[in-house]
């Protein structure tokens, strides 16, 4: 029987949740942009910069273009914030013991992973410009690359729960809970080293998610269709989906953090919390190398190596849990 | 919030057409994040394949031609020096050429060879600058970064030689205004050093990153047929695989004892028209490096004396960055010149734009259009105002566009 006090405390979660992947968002947000400003032989801004850049947005104009469809262009932004702050509280900061999560929530996870990139195909649909509705396409033939292999390599460890020990639970908190331990002489019990291949697809899948070179900016290709989806958007409403994409740095690192990385590793409670921070900002950091270091690809391409080269990868994985090997 | 009352509903140009979807028509330019200057194409659309191109220039035209008439040849070399920035010097290359013709004036020695040296200083940096945007227009941030700042090293060679990073001023009639002294060689050679390295960085990227290659390989590609049919110069006719090069053909200044070659290619696209530009870097850094060790033995005067010229009439070359540069020239014995005309690269290569674009998909274009690396400061001709509700539209003359201007 759920009594005041436990909603009172799934409350004060979710606040420390969300503010927590706020402020990790903004920290590793600036590590972004000075770190590829210094791997460019450029300075970067300043600690400030990623948070002054959305106060900035909200003190512009407002205004809704004539061709726009209202409801659906002011709606969008709205959709986008609210799936990536139910994103940010559902994923566990490395515990086990979180009370966010339902008994399924990996699924629920997925599903509202796919509706924050469908904010962005409502967004350029709505807003009634070519380049937006370009953007748009893209946005969308990059959600069917890459979410299968995405959804095959989310699934793969709940599913490989049975064969660590544990019974099958499609529960992220279950998951974290099986990694603790050894694996084989000092490599720890982690999903990465019993599944590589279905890491490093799930890994692509959110560095695309992530807008990162090579795949990930190509609905938003600057110097092709100016900002893709978001290309009409100013003021306030850009405002709220800058503030949205912000926290793609905490939510999709800490995804493969917790299903893939062992979570905080077992421990007590501030270290395990500053142990599977220092991963997601490793994350981080390999993700703004990758970016740093290569061109943006079509999307044809895109297409290609999500659903052949992943998709292999993922499939391969989903193979050796289902047959045992 | 105060917000306007609905007017009536004015015509969008561009709006887009319900009847016909899915084909619909992408207006890219007049100004767009991939072109650096005004320049407006007319894309039809399904999906992500062009189908349909349609080019229009024209917003960036200053009546240099005219403005020529009225100035003494003096005057002009200030003023060909500013029909484009980037290739400042060959413009004045071109135009002191010409008068030189005209008047039958011998360049002594060692103006020519400063004049090469300035050149292919032009050259390197005008290549150097199309690989950065280039790199930019697919995406790699990072090596437009870089490219960029090893560019850096050869505008400080020119503002070593001439005080000026762009518009050098250093070409005057029957010779070049400023010379270079023997202990500045010493600082350029070691400049050009960090250069040909900064070159064979780029020439390995692009040779060898992933990204690149699937970027640039078998995109845009134009036949060599075609490309003799709309006769298209410079790189991008020697990607295409015709061997035409002014300083070969046609040898001007110091080229025609200077050994180098000419790097030709054979596919005709980008990728090929990247390792054009790449290896012409290398064999400008050695051009340069040749005008230095004649500049160290010739001595010599670096302006030969200018008399009257003479009435006729007098068509010069020079092997601009982007491709032949032509200067034609009527004397009718007075100091102004009766008529002057500028053929530039970018004219004959934008056309063949239209040939390159249909077939490839939307996220190609930019770097197609930058292939050519069309430069419009130099191109635009004609003066036409179209309304913004793109029905009616307005041909100024040249009288109307004197009036305007004053």
């Amino acid at each position: 029987m759920a009594t005041l006090f436990d909603y009172l405390l799934i409350i004060t979660f979710y606040f420390a949740a969300i503010g927590l992947a706020f402020f990790f968002s903004w920290g590793a947000a600036w590590v972004f942009r000075k770190l590829s400003a210094r791997l460019q032989a450029r300075k970067g801004p300043p600690a400030y910069q990623p948070i002054a850049d959305i106060i900035k947005l909200f003190g512009k104009e407002r205004f809704i273009p004539r061709l726009a469809n209202k409801f659906l262009y002011t709606l969008s932004p709205l959709v986008a914030l609210s799936a990536i702050l139910i994103l940010s509280f559902m994923i566990p900061p490395g515990t086990p013991f979180w009370p966010g999560p339902l008994a399924f929530d990996l699924i629920v996870i997925l599903y509202f992973s796919v509706m924050f990139s469908l904010a962005f195909v409502i967004a350029g649909w709505a807003s009634g410009s070519p380049w937006g509705k370009i953007g748009a396409s893209r946005e969308v033939a990059m959600i069917l690359s890459v979410e299968l292999p995405l959804a095959i390599a989310l699934l793969i460890p709940s599913l490989a729960l049975a064969r660590v020990g544990s019974g099958f639970s499609l529960s992220i908190t279950d998951v974290i809970a099986a990694q603790e331990g050894i694996f084989i002489w000092f490599l720890p019990n982690w999903f990465l080293f019993h599944y590589p291949l279905a890491s490093v697809a799930l890994f692509l899948a959110l560095l695309t998610k992530s807008w990162m070179r090579p795949f990930g900016d190509i609905p938003e290709a600057e110097q092709e269709i100016f900002a893709g989806p978001l290309t009409e958007y100013g003021g306030p409403l850009l405002g709220i989906f800058e503030l949205a994409r912000l926290f793609r740095f905490y939510v999709f690192t800490a995804l493969f953090v917790d299903l893939y990385l062992g979570g905080g590793d077992g421990l007590i409670f501030p270290l395990n919390l500053l142990v599977f921070l220092v991963k997601c900002l490793v994350i981080v950091i390999i993700m703004t190398i990758i970016h740093v270091a290569s061109a943006r690809y079509r999307i044809s391409h895109a297409f290609k190596w999500f659903l052949t080269v992943c998709l292999a990868f993922a499939v391969f994985s989903l193979i050796r849990v289902l047959v045992g090997f | 919030m105060t917000r306007k009352k609905k007017t009536e509903k004015k015509t969008i140009p561009m709006q887009i057409d319900e009847v016909t979807a899915p084909e619909y028509v992408i207006p890219l330019g007049p100004f767009h994040p991939a072109l650096l200057e005004g320049e407006y194409f007319k894309l039809k659309v399904e999906g992500e394949k062009v189908l349909e191109v349609d080019l229009k220039l024209g917003y960036n035209y200053r009546g240099i031609m005219k403005l020529a008439e009225s100035r003494s040849y003096h005057q002009n070399m200030y003023l060909f020096e500013r029909v484009c920035g980037i290739c400042s010097a060959a413009h004045t290359t071109a135009y002191s050429t010409t008068v030189e013709m005209l008047g039958g004036i011998e360049l002594p020695d060692r103006a020519r060879y400063i004049r090469t040296l300035i050149a292919e200083l032009e050259r390197i940096h005008s290549h150097l600058l199309w690989a950065g945007v280039g790199m930019e227009l697919i995406g790699f941030k990072t090596l437009f970064m870089l490219i960029w700042r090893d560019r850096e090293h050869v505008l400080d060679v020119l503002e070593a030689i001439s005080g000026n990073r762009q518009h050098y001023a250093m070409n005057t009639i029957g010779g070049v205004r400023k010379d270079i002294e023997k202990e500045a060689i010493p600082k350029i050679e070691e400049k050009l050093k960090v250069l040909h390295k900064a070159t064979e960085t780029a020439t390995k990227a692009v040779l060898e990153d992933g990204g690149i290659r699937a970027r640039t390989k078998g995109i845009g590609t134009l036949d060599k047929e075609i490309a003799k049919q709309i006769s298209v110069v410079g790189p991008v006719a020697r990607a295409a695989g015709i061997k035409i090069d002014v300083r070969k053909d046609d040898p001007y200044a110091a080229y025609d004892e200077i050994p180098f070659d000419v790097i030709t290619a054979n596919d005709g696209d980008i990728f090929s028209m990247a390792l054009v530009r790449l290896g012409e870097l290398v064999e400008s850094v050695k051009i340069s490096q040749y005008c230095l060790d004649k500049l160290k033995t010739t001595g010599g005067p670096i302006q030969a004396e200018v008399k009257e010229i003479p009435p006729g009439e007098a068509v010069g070359r020079v092997e601009a960055p982007r491709g032949e540069l032509m200067y034609y020239l009527v004397s009718n014995g007075t100091n102004t010149p009766e008529r002057a005309r500028v053929r530039t690269p970018s004219y004959l290569n934008d056309y063949a734009l239209l040939f390159m674009l249909p077939g490839e998909s939307l996220a190609d274009v930019p770097i197609t259009v930058a292939s050519i690396d069309p430069c419009m400061a130099c191109t635009d001709r004609i003066c036409t105002v179209v309304n913004q509700d793109m029905r009616t539209q307005k041909t100024s003359t040249i009288q109307e566009l004197f009036k305007n201007s004053r």
